[in-house]
């Protein structure tokens, strides 16, 4: 919330020079003009938005396979002036306007949107009984090949093209190590073990090119369930904590419980600060019209 | 605010669109060779703010970015053609197929379908048809005099005469494709190749990975209540919950309007 410092006038004569100023029996911190705090205010119901609209999203895919939920991370934003402030003088006896910080723009604090991440962590598994699905347990992505590059995903839910290429149902190349494409025409009796390696009737025939992310943090939503891994390095997995279960897949890691939680309390705290926007409008239109009478 | 209700609108939608998957599922329970469908969703395109690693200061990278997703989609239904179990009729031309497969049928039109469901009947002529009347493909008529029809699990069909008589028909074949699930439904327990499912291979029962048959026994719907129940449940909660980010959406935008 807006760093305003309100505090009753004890009869001590505070100047103007100082940077405090009288409104009526209120003395308000800050420089003179107001609209900055209620630019404050702007900013938190932009950050609490912009909270629903992840929200929206996370409970929009509660029910995508592979799909991994995105969270906000909000900060405080100062001005330059601001950090450097000095320390104020050591309170002692009445309070005197020197004792306290002077603000210097400090009303201009405002909260800002840091980053949003992406919680790689596991999601439960369900059983579709389909032999061409799959789903990773522990670290580790499929590599898929797209029109726009290779792409990282963690829905295993794949089909065969008739000339035998295994796909993702929106018709990207699932990939072997070394980035050749998996091609399983004509091949019987399909089954895969914990290390991604496709046998069939008994002779191994393929391998799944399971990757692990050096930061997954760093990997970006392309949609579609896909990850672009260009701002992090990735490397074959030594499948030391990962396995692959055929016939499941991964659901989305969605928290429905804490998402509404979130949703609610995203929703308090824009309406807290839409609050404050309009007690900053009624201060406003106090000074316009009572103080210069 | 706008985005919100624009997203659990999407959440909506795909949450529809399911719980339609569900109820055809539920209302083929009982349909012999239904094969129950599966709705896949998939993320909408995120809304990059600012990319990771991207420069904040002289030093500095910024260790996240800001990504805002869209919403959700339909990426795909298909059939799971999961074997069905198996439900003895003891009528002579009910075919089950134990295994991969489809029988193919020309269709009243003459496009060739297929089919899971072998609830096989004589037409006027003696023919093997479906009760949609598509007619077996390649044709095997029963001739009027016939006793009994026995049919071996490799698909020769042998008809028995008075008289310890017995004389071969033909040769029920089967149809494989290697993407089952890239086949087009069209009704009546029929499908059609598609260019996902490729070319149908047609073979002889019980050899190169089909199935073989079995006389007098029909493959029920492998619809499962349970599951299909527990599905709608789930779907119908996921629906409400973006009836409420769209209620959450809704009342943010009516603070606003009235903040003036």
């Amino acid at each position: 919330m807006p760093i305003l410092r309100m505090f009753r006038e004890k009869g001590e004569k505070i100047s103007d020079r100082t940077g405090y100023v009288r409104s009526g029996n209120l003395v308000c911190g800050g420089r003179v003009s107001m609209s900055n705090g209620m630019w404050t205010g702007v900013s938190g119901a932009v950050a609490q938005n912009q909270k629903v609209d992840t929200i929206a999203n996370n409970l929009a895919n509660v029910n995508t396979p592979g799909f991994k939920k995105d969270q906000l991370i909000f900060q405080e934003y100062l001005s330059q002036k601001e950090r450097n402030t000095p320390l104020p003088v050591q309170l002692g006896g009445p309070i005197h306007e020197r004792h306290l910080n002077p603000i210097l723009g400090a009303d201009k604090a405002m909260v800002a949107v840091q980053g949003s991440y992406t919680d790689h962590s596991q999601g439960t598994m369900s059983s579709t009984s389909s032999p061409l699905d799959f789903a990773i347990e522990g670290p580790g992505y499929f590599e898929i090949e797209t029109p726009q590059g290779v792409r990282l995903s963690r829905r295993g839910s794949f089909d065969l093209l008739p000339n035998g290429e295994m796909v993702t149902k929106e018709g990207n190349f699932v990939l072997a190590p070394g980035g050749a494409k998996i091609n399983l025409l004509g091949l019987q009796n399909l089954s895969v073990d914990q290390k991604g390696q496709i046998f069939s009737e008994g002779n191994a025939v393929g391998r799944f090119s399971i990757v692990e992310a050096e930061d997954p943090k760093k990997l970006v939503k392309t949609g579609s369930l896909l990850f672009d891994s260009q701002y992090t390095t990735k490397k074959q997995t030594a499948f030391d904590r990962t396995k692959i279960h055929s016939g499941y897949l991964e659901n989305s890691n969605v928290n429905p419980v804490s998402e509404m939680t979130d949703l609610i309390s995203a929703h308090r705290s824009l309406e807290m600060a839409l609050k404050a926007i309009r007690t900053y409008s009624e201060i406003q239109q106090k000074e316009a019209n009572e103080l210069g009478k | 605010m706008l985005d919100s209700l624009r997203t659990a609108a999407t959440g909506l939608e795909a949450q529809s669109a399911n719980m339609s998957q569900i109820a055809n599922d539920l209302a083929n329970v009982n349909t012999d060779g239904y094969k129950k469908s599966k709705t896949e969703f998939s993320d909408l395109m995120y809304k990059t703010q600012k990319e990771p690693g991207a420069q904040i200061g002289d030093n500095s990278i910024s260790p996240t970015g800001i990504q805002t997703g869209t919403g959700v989609k339909v990426g795909a239904s298909h059939k799971i053609f999961e074997q069905g179990p198996a439900k003895n009729t003891g009528n002579p031309l009910d075919i089950m197929v134990e295994g991969r497969g489809f029988f193919p049928v020309q269709r009243s039109n003459g496009e060739i379908a297929y089919s899971r469901a072998g609830a096989f009947h004589r037409d006027a002529s003696g023919r093997m048809i479906l009760s949609n009347g598509s007619v077996l493909q390649p044709p095997i008529v029963i001739p009027p005099n016939t006793l009994g029809v026995t049919i071996d699990s490799d698909g020769r069909v042998k008809a028995q005469f008075a008289g310890n008589q017995e004389q071969e028909l033909g040769q029920i074949q089967l149809v494989s494709f290697v993407n089952e699930p890239g086949l087009k439904s069209i009704g009546e327990n029929l499908f059609q190749s598609s260019l996902a499912s490729g070319v149908p291979q047609q073979g002889i029962p019980g050899e190169n990975g089909l199935g073989s048959l079995s006389q007098g026994m029909l493959e029920g719907s492998n619809v499962n209540p349970a599951t299909s129940i527990i599905d709608m449940i789930n779907t119908q909660k996921n629906f409400e919950m973006n009836t409420k980010v769209m209620g959450v959406g809704d009342k943010m935008l009516e603070a606003l309007v009235n903040l003036k």
